[in-house]
């Protein structure tokens, strides 16, 4: 089921020089949604701006919802400017989210702004008594790196890797990804989240070990409803030898990188 | 209080109806509320063949509304009569189906082909923006008009909307030729040929470059050419273009539609439609109007 809710910001703060995050109350959104599962978040008044803005879950509590979204635009400022408080219309839960395999091991890669899925996802692995969670986290510098601070009180092994060094591994995600399976040789699987060229990176480089049995990868695109009714946010993927467009809103965000035409 | 209103031989319990396009095949909106509450649900435009729709990005946000060139992607007659007409006929809803064709024959063939399945009325598509063969090269000429409908009229006896393109010098001239070869209804406007250009990087936004228009932006617009039409014909009027509420809707009727449908609405929120029915109500009730069909047209 699928609702469209009036929520009530509960908090609303700058977490970097870019991005807020926000905690809001929408019970029946909370209760459906899954890992990898994307919200649109109506940011204005009266219509304007007209069309709601996609944003991914970064987790949930209860009746709670957190998101983190970066200022790029005019919906995402007029976001920013919200108090707690205030109400917000969300329609949601949106999309498929992530399926998770029988695994010995579990990967999870979140690049830049695509870290606050996984704070969802490793929650959702942990209730499910599932252990050997590795999470990846990679940015351009360390004040750039999400949600490291959610991973911290979770059992998971944490890894992290910075174009400029300025904290865990000097150099890009894929590298971090590459020594944790070079180290685990069990059947693992790969969730990802975060800008295409980096997806695309990291799908080039697991689908070389054998034991990698999956990599999942939220692909993103402009949408206009976010509900799969307009046909608007094709991507191409294959599908039995043919080439077909899938609605990112609907059939993803997350498809099977071996899918997905890069 | 009387809500129900007349197109041809389809009786619909409220004067609202989904713009095609904006709707799918009702399935997903399905997930929101229960289709029947709708006066009919207009589908996506369907050809005979799968058609896979124009390159990404198809769609940008314009101020108050929004840009689109899909390219009229569908899964074709086969796949809408095993799979998408059985799902509508379960909900309980009047279906109108729309059709789109590269060639008279192919809209005639499609007339042909629905005119057995239970669909309640067909409308023709003439006035797509966004493909390069036939479609809205057929609605903005006289003639084009009156090849398809007259073809169409003589492959099946259920009602015929023409869905007419606002591309043209005068809309009225249109209406007045598909009323002439058989439509039972016209319903007006398509979306408005148009462009988005990104500055900085000097290109179109869409990868078909130019899209079609629609949303709250194009409702004045929409409107007058409502009254326009309503001067010239006789035949009911489907009147969209912008309507995002009640008060929206009841506009449209007033300056001469019997019907409306919500479009750029359904994008917006998943719910529209079904608001737009319950606010005509509630003004109805406010406003001591008994019979919605006698404000169609009312304005002074
Ligand atoms: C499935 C999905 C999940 C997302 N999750 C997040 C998230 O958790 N946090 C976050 O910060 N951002 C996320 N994004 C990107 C976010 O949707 C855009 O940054 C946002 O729409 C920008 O809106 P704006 O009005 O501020 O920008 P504007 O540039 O004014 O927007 C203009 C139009 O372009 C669209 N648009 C602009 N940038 C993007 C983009 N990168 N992807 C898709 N559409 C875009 C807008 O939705 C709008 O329709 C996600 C995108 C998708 C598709
Ligand atoms: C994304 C999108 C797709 C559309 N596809 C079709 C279509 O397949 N057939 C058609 O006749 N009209 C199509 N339309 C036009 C709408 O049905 C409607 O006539 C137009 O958008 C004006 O109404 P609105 O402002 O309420 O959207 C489409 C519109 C949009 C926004
Ligand atoms: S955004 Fe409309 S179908 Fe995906």
């Amino acid at each position: 089921m699928k609702f469209v809710e009036k929520s009530l910001i509960i908090s609303n703060s700058l977490v970097n020089e870019f991005c807020y995050r926000m905690v809001i109350s929408s019970p029946k959104i909370a209760k459906a949604a899954n890992p990898g599962q994307f919200l649109e978040i109506g940011c204005g008044d009266y219509n304007y701006p007209l069309l709601k803005r996609p944003i991914s879950i970064l987790n949930i509590e209860e009746d709670l919802i957190e998101i983190i979204y970066y200022v790029i635009g005019k919906g995402t400022n007029m976001l920013s400017k919200k108090e707690p408080g205030d109400l917000i219309e969300i329609v949601g839960p949106l999309g498929n989210g992530y399926s998770v395999k029988d695994c010995e091991n579990h990967i999870l890669v979140g690049g830049g702004y695509g870290a606050p899925p996984m704070v969802f996802l490793a929650n959702k692995l942990l209730r499910m008594n599932i252990n050997n969670i590795f999470v990846c986290l990679g940015s351009k510098t360390k004040d750039m790196i999400l949600c490291k601070e959610d991973f911290l009180d979770l059992d998971v092994s944490l890894c992290l890797a910075t174009e400029d060094g300025s904290v865990g591994k000097k150099g890009f995600v894929t590298d971090i990804v590459k020594t944790v399976l070079d180290n685990n040789k069990g059947k693992t699987a790969v969730y990802s989240c975060g800008p295409t060229p980096m997806m695309e990176n990291l799908y080039k480089v697991c689908r070389e070990y054998e034991n990698v049995l999956s990599i999942q990868c939220a692909m993103e695109s402009v949408m206009a409803c976010g509900i799969g009714v307009c046909n608007g946010c094709v991507i191409k993927v294959k599908e039995n030898d043919r080439v077909i467009y899938k609605r990112v809103c609907t059939e993803g965000p997350v498809f099977e990188g071996a899918k997905v035409v890069w | 209080m009387v809500t129900e209103v007349r197109i041809g031989s389809l009786v619909m319990k409220n004067p609202v109806t989904t713009g095609s396009g904006t709707f799918g095949y009702g399935e997903e909106i399905s997930e929101f509320y229960p289709l029947n509450v709708l006066g009919a649900v207009t589908v996506k435009g369907t050809s005979l063949l799968p058609r896979e729709g124009n390159p990404y990005q198809r769609t940008c946000e314009t101020p108050s509304g929004v840009l689109n060139a899909i390219g009229l992607q569908n899964p074709g007659f086969e796949v809408v009569k095993d799979v998408k007409i059985p799902f509508l006929q379960k909900q309980n809803v009047p279906i109108i189906i729309n059709i789109i064709g590269s060639t008279v024959e192919e809209y005639e063939e499609l007339a042909e082909r629905f005119d057995s399945l239970p669909v309640d009325a067909i409308e023709i598509n003439v006035s797509c923006p966004n493909v390069k063969a036939g479609c809205m090269a057929f609605g903005t000429t006289v003639e084009g008009i009156n090849s398809v409908v007259t073809s169409v009229r003589k492959k099946t006896k259920k009602p015929i909307i023409t869905k007419l393109s606002p591309n043209v010098t005068s809309i009225s001239e249109m209406a007045i030729a598909a009323e002439k070869a058989g439509s039972d209804a016209v319903s007006l406007v398509n979306t408005f040929l148009g462009t988005v250009i990104d500055a900085k990087k000097r290109a179109f936004v869409l990868a078909n470059k130019t899209g079609g228009l629609s949303g709250p932006c194009i409702k004045p617009i929409a409107l007058r050419m409502v009254w326009e039409v309503y001067k010239a014909v006789k035949i009911p009027i489907i009147g969209q273009g912008g309507i995002m509420t009640g008060e929206d809707a009841i506009e449209f009727i007033m300056a001469g539609a019997t019907a409306v449908s919500v479009g750029t609405g359904n994008l917006v929120n998943p719910m529209c439609a079904y608001n737009v029915v319950r606010e005509v109500e509630e003004f109805m009730a406010a406003e001591g109007i008994d019979n919605i069909n006698d404000i169609i047209g009312c304005v002074s």
